[in-house]
């Protein structure tokens, strides 16, 4: 009588059929361009915002055929309906536009300077805190320092992404992206941190190099007027945090200080509307340059820059937080609802700003 | 290289048959695997091959001098040397800044004014965990329970690229043997090598970064800012965070590992299933704990010497197990409360056997409850784990206890979030048997299917996962 033979058992783990090599490449083949073909929109914006070169034209020539492929199939489908439940439609859509700035009705009249608003408890001033990864520290110690004002309502965390700014739209649109956010929350200022990532050659509408050539120059400064402009437009005050020096000198010194000497010029251009806030005379040792740490009120130090020499510590967040505060005092009436019978005088034409206020952090340069 | 990146499948694509097709001439794929992995770790900066390719040499070096010599105090020398090497290394490179910043700060109060335009030095990835590799390898040697090998082996076990990183922490008699060992490229445990790395992927690159970016990272950076209940979800999320990252790293290790034919030790096992603290180190961050246990708290004397002995050795090995993540009084204070419950369980433990009373019995009702007070203890400590200082812990524990913030608004406790928490949670509960013939099934399926299934598993992860993939947090240690 022949002998019936079980199936093999797969009730536990010993029953796991090992695979060969080869099959397992096989395996891993078709997983890669089954899930390459259904994250093919994805997979195109990733490659955008690869850094420029070869590796980035490979990159968007092979997202290219799997969305050839995917897109007639519908294969990108089930990505756009698992996008919508998580409520994350448009995260593939790519916008390579970007505004220009506004023209003035009449050019020979000098910038209309807007009157100095008031704000209080009641009727705070509503701000957003925006930019690449030198927004997050410091706005978050924006965030902590605003309610001892008592009349800032910051409005949500830190709105920060990194590795973006103006050069790369494909990466990241900022002007798209703030003019949704300004509009949603009815704000009254943003405070935005950018153009640290932005020493490359620019792409998107208008893209030219090399960088920090006559036609680059002209390009960046055509983005940034158009960013405040657009926000402006929006009714929001802008308060653009200046680059900060960095351990790397000369790119600081070659780069960071052209960019930000476009951004100057740029606000002087909108008074009341958009005010730079310096950030070197808060966070130097020697009255210029880098400084990785400043000495505190009782005669110790405080690191203010972590070991990247780029972003900042909390101590270091706190000091351009205070300047930006500062700056913000300057350009409203943030305190005269604290004595209701004085009004204070409302200065105009206040562009740009130093220095932190002399009351909230024990970090202080020495005399 | 990181390892839900595309750069990492193309490199993992031409690695792996590469390896299994020179694994019968062994020396050739030793010298393979190694400009492999080396490729993999200066991808981020080819002067950290310059630091291992030392620091194998140099130990290699020291634990050859601790074998070939007779004489016991020279042996012990040769160890004192290796061991300060390692340290001193892995101090310059973590507590640099903290010791630069005390320096300065103490010269200036004596009035010796010094530039505070240091040189920043970043940090090495990987150095903790390489460097305790090197050090099991010579301290083993010196125990005479491993002999070391040949340069080319030692290279190759300490910067096998799948856990040169983020480990888990391999002991050489468990790595090294394996390179010499018969591997057959026909009898792979694949299923569940990409089990392991499909749900590393699912942990790591949905959950953790969803609960980072929604929750705990703008809870911890401004917690005066939310409501008790956002700091509550909060530190709940951090635990899951940090146990979904980590666990999510070392479990595409092994996957990976497993693929190029190497088994790894266990790093995770359902820690937030714990019933005590004791128990939660048996199953958190394992191969760390092991190291801490062999070479930290049994030289110590272990339990072996008096009651107060244990407490101090459960105490020292703690603070110093906080300490290696980084020179803060937060890591210290995380170390001390572990410590502190340890020495308390052990407490009650000797004290019932002293009076001779059984066990209590183990009733679900009773392990239920021991898992909460497990699981809370466990957050309280996270707390100070992720607080950036103890002002940023101190405000964290009074937000949370502020009764005019109970009932406030809580913006950021989302559907999202919810989920996030609760899949973390419910992955340690599913029963490892059902996990076996889960894997068991699929490894039944065509190749095509198991392609196909994976290919769905990368659409839902990619889909739901955020732009971009944030650094695992144990790179920083």
């Amino acid at each position: 009588m022949a002998v019936k033979t079980k199936p093999p058992k797969i009730a536990d783990d010993t029953a796991r059929r090992p695979m060969a090599a080869g099959r397992i490449w096989l395996v891993l083949a078709i997983a890669l361009l089954v899930g390459g073909i259904l994250n093919a929109p994805g997979l195109r914006k990733t490659a955008l915002g690869q850094p420029l070169g070869w590796q980035r034209d490979v990159a968007i020539f092979l997202s290219d055929r799997l969305n050839e492929v995917s897109n007639p199939l519908f294969l990108d489908q089930p990505r756009a309906g698992l996008q919508a439940l998580a409520g994350r439609s448009g995260d593939d859509d790519v916008d390579l536009s970007l505004p220009s700035p506004t023209r003035p009705a009449n050019p020979r009249l000098p910038p209309k300077v807007p009157v100095k608003k008031s704000f209080s408890p009641l009727a705070p001033l509503k701000v957003a805190i925006a930019g690449d990864s030198l927004s997050i520290t410091p706005g978050e110690s924006l965030i902590n320092l605003s309610p001892a004002t008592g009349s800032i309502a910051t409005i949500g965390s830190v709105d920060g992404h990194v590795s973006t700014g103006l050069a790369r739209p494909e990466v990241f649109n900022w002007p798209a992206h703030l003019s949704e956010v300004i509009s949603a929350g009815g704000l009254d200022a943003v405070v935005l941190t950018l153009g640290s990532n932005d020493d490359q050659n620019l792409t998107g509408d208008g893209g030219v190099g090399p960088l920090l050539s006559p036609e680059w120059e002209t390009e960046y400064r055509r983005r940034v007027g158009g960013l405040m402009d657009s926000i402006n437009a929006k009714g929001a005050t802008l308060f653009w945090v200046a680059i900060p020096p960095m351990s790397n000198d000369v790119r600081y010194d070659t780069r960071y200080k052209p960019m930000n000497e476009i951004v100057r010029s740029e606000a002087a251009k909108r008074p009341g509307k958009v005010v730079l806030v310096e950030t070197e005379p808060v966070l130097t040792f020697l009255g210029s340059g880098y400084a990785q740490y400043l000495p505190t009120a009782d005669g110790g130090f405080i690191q203010i820059r972590t070991g990247d020499g780029i972003h900042f510590t909390r101590a270091g967040g706190d000091l351009v937080a205070e300047a930006v505060l500062a700056a913000m005092r300057k350009t409203f009436d943030l305190d005269s609802w604290r004595t209701p019978s004085t009004t204070s005088a409302s200065k105009k034409g206040a562009t740009t700003t130093t220095g932190p206020t002399p009351t909230t952090t024990e970090v202080r340069k020495k005399k | 290289m990181l390892f839900p990146t595309i750069s990492f499948a193309i490199f993992f694509m031409i690695v792996m048959p590469v390896s299994w097709l020179l694994m019968p001439t062994r020396h050739r794929w030793k010298l393979f695997i190694l400009a492999a992995s080396y490729f993999f770790y200066g991808y981020w900066d080819w002067r950290f091959c310059v630091l291992i390719a030392g620091s194998t040499i140099a130990n290699q070096v020291l634990a050859t001098a601790v074998f070939r010599s007779n004489n016991e105090r020279t042996r012990r020398i040769w160890l004192i040397v290796a061991v300060a090497t390692n340290l001193g290394v892995l101090a310059y490179f973590k507590y640099y800044g903290f010791f630069v910043s005390n320096a300065i700060n103490t010269l200036n109060r004596i009035g010796i004014e010094i530039s505070t335009d240091v040189i920043s030095v970043a940090l090495p990835l990987g150095i903790s965990f390489f460097t305790f590799q090197a050090l099991s390898y010579v301290i083993d040697t010196y125990r005479g329970t491993f002999k070391p090998g040949r340069l080319i082996d030692f290279a190759v076990f300490l910067s096998f690229f799948p856990h040169i990183i983020a480990g888990p922490i391999v002991r050489p008699a468990e790595f090294i043997p394996q390179i010499d060992a018969a591997h057959d490229p026909r009898k792979i445990d694949a299923s569940r090598a990409f089990f392991l790395i499909t749900i590393g992927l699912f942990k790591k690159v949905v959950i953790a970064n969803i609960l980072a970016t929604q929750i705990v990272d703008p809870v911890f950076s401004s917690p005066q800012q939310h409501s008790s209940l956002e700091i509550l979800v909060g530190i709940y999320a951090y635990a899951i965070q940090i146990y979904a990252d980590f666990s999510g790293y070392t479990d595409i290790a092994i996957g990976i590992a497993l693929l190029l034919g190497f088994r790894f030790p266990q790093n995770f096992d359902s820690p937030y299933t714990s019933t005590s603290i004791q128990d939660f180190w048996r199953r958190w961050h394992m191969t760390l704990s092991r190291w801490l246990r062999d070479y930290l708290y049994i030289p110590l004397g272990g339990n072996q010497r008096g009651k107060w002995n244990t407490y101090r050795n459960l105490m020292l090995t703690m603070i110093l197990g906080g300490l290696w993540h980084g020179a803060a009084w937060t890591f210290v204070i995380w170390g001390a409360i572990h410590g502190s419950f340890l020495c308390g369980e052990h407490f009650q433990r000797t004290r019932r056997l002293a009076q001779g009373l059984p066990d209590p019995v183990d009733t679900r009702a009773r392990r239920i409850r021991s898992q909460l007070i497990t699981f809370n203890v466990v957050c309280v400590a996270w707390v100070f784990f992720r607080a950036e200082s103890l002002e940023n812990a101190g405000n964290i524990f009074k937000q949370l206890l502020d009764p005019s913030q109970w009932f406030s608004a809580s913006p950021l406790i989302t559907l999202g979030v919810v989920l996030a928490i609760a899949a973390g949670l419910v992955e340690q509960y599913i029963p490892k048997d059902a996990w076996g013939r889960a894997m068991a099934r699929y490894s039944h399926l065509a190749p095509v299917w198991q392609g196909l299934t994976l290919g769905i598993c990368l659409l839902v992860i990619n889909t739901l996962g955020p732009r971009g993939v944030a650094p695992f947090i144990y790179f920083q240690f």
